[in-house]
């Protein structure tokens, strides 16, 4: 019981978790509209307007459960293993490094994987890659914070990217109806 | 069989037992039992093209097995698909109707729904015990909509190595949950659109696969395209050896298998990996102005693995087939072995993907072989896919369809008609109920074949060849404008025009 309260304790404020997830948000929602848009051409030509806004709905109803898994995974994080850092100050720039950390190896990962010969190349390597990020994650969200004009302008960003809530957040709600209402029967 | 896993088994054994329990939906007074009416097995090899078969005397001795096959079959040597690629060709053969009917001719497109109920299945009626199965997703869909009359659709990646075929969750919504899972937000060839969840797939995927190669495979596993899917030829083929011997015992059935290869990726054996480095060199065309520009030996290349794949697949059609005899299938079956369209490495192009209709791409096998067959029988006349549906419903007694726009195959009840017309259609830029105005059409009749090219960027084409004395397609007798050749061109403008009246103006 003391350690759940110890662990509350340790929450920051709503507005600082806000911000963290706008900027979660904002990056794994435009991701998904930045790829689209080598689709879209294809799609245009090929798919009706009804097919396409349907592609559109599944991606924002994963990309929904992509951000709040995202979002808790970096608040266990918080909870846990940077529970040694105390300055709940730096919360919010401490977790959104991370997270542009992790997002970042993401995209270049992706970005490494080649014919069949490299991907046997790539797997053997995968392990050391993830350890690598995230040691670089933590050593980044470590100390950067410590440097005030990086938490100014990673404060800044994360509170200017909450108006990306309130665009993608009720479109990802419609999108979730719109696959419902198609896979009932 | 090793490969054959435990828990492909176990789903095949799941499957099968649901369906022998609903095909007790059925008054078993209705159903006759299988010594009584014949079986019909479909095997259909997505992209076999004709002309790099050497039962169609290609040079290169691909399909030794097939010829065996042929020896105691109907051989249909013209015969043409009703598009260029799975979408249109397949549904042309579920349902015996061209295109412009059945009006699924773009990519993922679906059977319009007032032709939903004129398809095999639903023609077979429930006195057959109905099995479907195809590894490409795009027959699926039509599945999907013949559902109803389907006791058993096994799932696309039944017999597979390593999937991960997200869309086939969402049966209600199969082709958008496909498109937007499969082909966007964990796809594969390029970035997947989930960030999260689409490179713990890819992770997942490619890891599974590199495990799962047994080193027998030196290109890597054979795909089923840009599915998720990895498998090993024997298993696949095994598992329809297994899926039809299952249905053996109870009734009647009509079991259609749609299988990937030799659809590119081209991924034979360590047996069948680079048996074809000879002296073969096919003939060089010129590029087409629609064509992808494709370097000649490139394609030379890709035309040795696809014949090395081709032979692969051969090897393994021949164990089942071996299979079937030794227990007796054969004698009360028609087995049909053709294809949903063609593949080419000619003019610039690589595959099938692509505007143009020349033979390579529309000119597939077809071979029956009716129960207890015992001789060779060839057919030279032109065939369509449009005339398999009717040609099976006479076969085997069921009632004809008066929709269809085929006819029975000659040999098999039809007689050889070399002044019919075909059609192969490719609209895939075309809105599917719209006039087809941006499309090409190829038609056969008797010897010739007219290519016609609408709506693309330049003027609209025409092309005309003589197959009996210009197999390869490389003089154009257009030019010459005979009155022949201003006969075909009415005629096929007429066909158009008429199949465009029924979706307004043209």
């Amino acid at each position: 019981m003391k350690l759940l309260q110890l662990l509350l304790g340790r929450l920051p404020s709503k507005k600082s978790i806000l911000g963290i997830y706008a900027v979660i948000v904002t990056v794994i929602y435009s991701w998904t509209l930045f790829t689209s848009f080598y689709k879209l051409p294809s799609w245009l030509f090929y798919l009706t307007v009804g097919k396409i806004l349907s592609v559109y709905a599944y991606a924002f109803s994963l990309n929904l459960l992509e951000s709040v898994l995202a979002l808790a995974g970096i608040l266990l994080l918080d909870l846990t293993l940077f529970f040694v850092w105390k300055n709940v100050g730096e919360f919010q720039s401490r977790s959104i490094l991370l997270f542009l950390c992790i997002a970042a190896s993401s995209v270049f990962r992706l970005a490494s994987f080649g014919d069949y010969g490299a991907i046997n190349f790539f797997l053997t390597a995968e392990g050391a890659w993830w350890l690598t990020t995230f040691l670089l994650g933590l050593i980044v969200s470590a100390l950067a914070p410590k440097i005030h004009w990086v938490r100014l302008v990673l404060d800044g960003l994360a509170e200017r990217l909450i108006i990306f809530l309130y665009i993608y957040i009720p479109l990802s709600f419609i999108s979730l109806i719109i696959v419902f209402f198609r896979n009932i029967q | 069989m090793s490969k054959f896993s435990r828990r492909d088994f176990l789903k095949l054994a799941g499957l099968t037992s649901g369906a022998l329990a609903m095909s007790h939906w059925t008054p078993s007074f209705l159903r006759r039992q299988s010594g009584d009416t014949p079986n019909v097995i479909i095997l259909v090899f997505d992209a076999m093209s004709a002309r790099n078969l050497s039962l169609y005397e290609y040079r290169r001795n691909t399909t030794p097995n097939l010829q065996k096959f042929a020896a105691r079959a109907n051989v249909y040597h013209n015969h043409h698909a009703g598009g260029n690629f799975t979408t249109p060709g397949t549904a042309t053969l579920l349902t015996g109707t061209y295109p412009w009917t059945h009006r699924a001719f773009d990519i993922a497109g679906l059977i319009d729904r007032s032709q939903v109920g004129h398809n095999l299945f639903t023609a077979f009626g429930s006195e057959y015990q109905r099995l479907a199965f195809s590894q490409n997703l795009l027959p699926n869909f039509f599945f999907g909509q013949f559902a109803s009359d389907i006791e058993t659709i096994l799932p696309v990646s039944s017999f597979c190595l390593v999937e991960q075929v997200m869309g086939e969750a969402f049966k209600n919504d199969i082709p958008s949950a496909y498109r937007a899972l499969d082909k966007f937000l964990f796809q594969d060839f390029s970035s997947p659109a989930s960030l999260v969840f689409g490179l713990a797939d890819r992770i997942l995927l490619r890891s599974q696969e590199a495990r799962a190669n047994s080193g027998n495979y030196p290109r890597g596993l054979p795909r089923a395209g840009d599915q998720p899917m990895f498998f090993e030829l024997k298993d696949v083929f095994a598992g329809v050896g297994a899926a039809v011997d299952e249905l053996n015992a109870s009734a009647p059935y009509l079991a259609y298998f749609h299988l990937w290869a030799p659809h590119a990726p081209y991924k034979p054996t360590n047996q069948f990996d680079k048996i074809f480095q000879d002296n073969f060199h096919p003939v060089k065309k010129p590029n087409h102005r629609f064509g992808d520009q494709k370097e000649f030996y490139k394609l030379n290349s890709r035309r040795q693995n696809y014949d090395e794949f081709v032979a692969n697949v051969d090897a393994e059609f021949g164990r089942l087939i071996e299979s079937l005899e030794n227990s007796g299938m054969l004698d009360n079956s028609y087995v049909v072995v053709t294809s949903d369209h063609g593949e080419m490495f000619e003019r610039g192009v690589d595959g099938h993907v692509t505007k143009l209709l020349y033979e390579a791409v529309t000119h597939i096998p077809l071979l029956i072989s009716t129960p207890g067959q015992k001789n060779r029988q060839d057919i030279y006349s032109p065939t369509s896919n449009v005339d398999v549906l009717p040609t099976l419903l006479h076969l085997t007694g069921r009632p004809s369809a008066d929709w269809t726009e085929g006819a029975l195959l000659p040999g098999l009840g039809g007689t050889e008609d070399t002044q019919r017309s075909l059609f192969t259609l490719e609209a895939k830029s075309n809105p599917a109920y719209a006039p087809i105005k941006q499309a090409t059409l190829a038609m056969v009749k008797g010897n010739y074949k007219m290519i016609y090219y609408t709506g693309y960027e330049g003027q609209d084409s025409f092309e005309l060849y003589d197959l009996e004395n210009d197999y390869e397609e490389l003089e154009d007798l257009y030019p010459s404008q005979t009155s022949f050749c201003k006969a075909l061109k009415d005629e096929l403008l007429e066909t158009l025009h008429s199949v465009n009246a029924k979706y307004g103006k043209t």
